[in-house]
């Protein structure tokens, strides 16, 4: 993975820190469909990954996940069926969904490689994104 | 039509990326490319110079759809160059396996990737409305799949507990018993996927073709088998792959393609049920007699088609394989394998078709050559031969409905593209 190993970037940072007993960390190359499989019984949600923002690579954003931020991409996309492709069918399904917010980070280059690789931005973005997501996690009730 | 030019960039829902290149002019088709310029990914280099054991860990990695195919694959040809016989307790696991995957990839293919194009949406979301209760049902048999994945493979993606010899983890006979009650349940889900297929119209297309699946004499081969052909009396042994099968290469793709008999051939689920269809499971046999799937079918686009069949089968057969290991019990199985200088092949039938792993190890265990047959590699030839032959049916349409007729046509084989681009001989100057 190159810039789009974002998410799973942070959750390795994180995995290595003692979070909150109510706090499970989810990683890994999944679809949207199965995410929405995942999320399911869960009080809230945090998505983390790598999305294009039309920003400066490793700029990054935390938002709540309105429907009218997720637009529909069924271009080329690493999990093939997106993160905002699943949440708009589970709302047009009238599925219940927890609240759910989203940590972007706006890539510079996605590629396959044999290992995670990172370029520098991005590598700069994880390290502010899992900070900010500990101070959050630590900081709820 | 005087003149057309057509260039998709990036076919829409199909895994990976390919283009297609029409040119027409005073409607004799002067140009039509199947292109594929996703870069190669290196794995069959990558692998040399690894221990057997790291193999599987490696090549599942090939691709995020059918990485559980890519292990059996991978173990299938390990074992036999190791000489190991895997135990009936681990082949029934495997082929359960198997299933969860078909199950999860046809699910994603024909309900999010195919169907939009028969109701002239853009993707599944407009369909969430006129035909919701569809729509769940396929979301509930991904979602089982994905489950099944889980519980047997140990991560819905990429499997952890399947390694040469056997299994780092067995399921309880309590989580077996639970995931029949959800794969009895989920059969009213597949009928109703099932009637709505039977109530769409598939796109009238025939081309003769020679259609090339794993074959066994005693069940709907997923699992191992000898390579049969609709052109062929008798099948051809695994280790004799490349009598059979002969790869190529066209400048226009990164993709390698294949040929046998004739210029074409195709694989996967059509080519499945052309060669299988006696060994289908009931409710299989009742899905395609309901969705008007007869062998020998020529049409391309039903394809489609003979993936719902298919999950029908894998549904009902999960049943069948879980009361077979439930009667046997669950057993820890102790396992030892020495390493060994060997070459071993093996063969899989993964949701897109035929795959073939084929590894020579060293007398440490390491892989010192290694060959993949990809499945979509070898219907990439197909993919175009059917273009050129159905664009001449499109002609007197719109450039727009030209374009979607071509891309449904792509769409149809559920192209793993990803897979295909996995290999580049490289001579260090």
């Amino acid at each position: 993975m190159g810039d789009d190993g974002a998410g799973v970037a942070v959750a390795r940072i994180l995995r290595k820190k003692n979070l909150p007993p109510s706090a499970h960390l989810l990683e890994g190359e999944i679809d949207g469909l199965t995410l929405l499989e995942r999320i399911e019984g869960y009080d809230r949600v945090i998505i983390v990954d790598a999305a294009e923002m039309g920003l400066k690579p490793g700029e990054w954003r935390a938002f709540d996940a309105a429907m009218d931020l997720l637009k529909i991409n069924f271009g080329p996309s690493a999990h093939q069926f997106g993160v905002g492709e699943a949440l708009i069918l589970a709302k047009k399904l009238n599925l219940y969904l927890p609240p759910i917010k989203v940590y972007a980070i706006q890539p510079k280059r996605i590629e396959f490689t044999s290992k995670l690789q990172l370029t520098g931005p991005t590598a700069k973005a994880v390290r502010a994104v899992a900070q900010a997501l500990l101070q959050e996690l630590f900081s709820q009730p | 039509m005087s003149k057309l030019d057509i260039n998709v960039h990036y076919v829409s829902r199909v895994e990976g990326h390919g283009n297609i290149v029409v040119k027409v002019e005073d409607n004799q088709v002067k140009e039509m490319r199947w292109e594929i310029p996703e870069a190669p990914r290196f794995f069959e280099a990558m692998v040399r110079g690894k221990h057997y054991s790291d193999v599987v860990f490696i090549i599942s990695r090939i691709c995020g759809i059918c990485g559980i195919g890519h292990t059996f694959s991978a173990i299938q040809a390990l074992e036999k160059a190791l000489g190991f016989e895997p135990s009936e307790q681990t082949l029934l696991l495997r082929k359960l396996l198997l299933h969860g995957e078909t199950i999860q990839s046809h699910t994603l293919h024909f309900g999010y990737l195919a169907l939009p194009d028969f109701f002239g949406a853009p993707n599944i979301i407009p369909l969430a409305q006129t035909h919701r209760e569809q729509v769940l049902a396929i979301i509930r048999l991904h979602r089982l799949a994905n489950e099944l994945c889980d519980l047997i493979g140990g991560r819905t993606t990429h499997p952890i507990t399947t390694v040469v010899g056997g299994w780092t983890r067995l399921p309880t006979e309590g989580e077996l018993k639970e995931l029949r009650r959800r794969l009895t349940e989920a059969i009213s889900d597949v009928k109703a996927v099932v009637k709505l297929f039977a109530s769409l119209e598939m796109p009238q297309f025939q081309r003769e073709t020679e259609y090339i699946a794993l074959k066994k004499p005693d069940e709907y081969a997923f699992y191992d088998g000898e390579i049969a052909s609709t052109d062929d009396e008798h099948t051809t042994p695994l280790p004799r792959y490349q009598d059979k099968i002969h790869e190529f290469i066209v400048p226009y793709s990164t993709a390698k393609r294949a040929r046998a008999r004739r210029s074409s051939y195709m694989v996967g689920a059509l080519a499945r049920f052309n060669i299988n269809h006696t060994k289908l499971s009931p409710l299989a046999q009742e899905a395609a007699e309901q969705m008007n799937l007869k062998p020998v079918c020529y049409n391309s686009f039903m394809n489609n088609v003979a993936q719902v069949v298919e999950v029908a089968h894998a549904v009902e057969d999960s049943i069948r394989l879980i009361d077979v290991l439930l009667t046997r019990g669950i057993k820890e199985e102790k396992v030892e394998i020495k390493p060994r200088p060997g070459r071993g092949v093996g063969g899989v039938e993964v949701p897109r078709g035929l795959l073939i792993h084929d590894y020579t190890l060293d007398e440490r265990g390491r892989v010192v050559d290694a060959n993949m047959i990809i499945p979509t590699n070898q219907n990439h030839q197909n993919i175009e031969e059917d273009l050129k032959a159905y664009l001449p049916q499109l002609l007197g349409k719109s450039k727009e409905e030209i374009t979607l007729g071509l891309e449904m046509l792509v769409r149809a084989y559920d192209p793993c593209i990803s897979c295909s681009t996995h290999f580049l001989k490289v001579e260090w100057a």
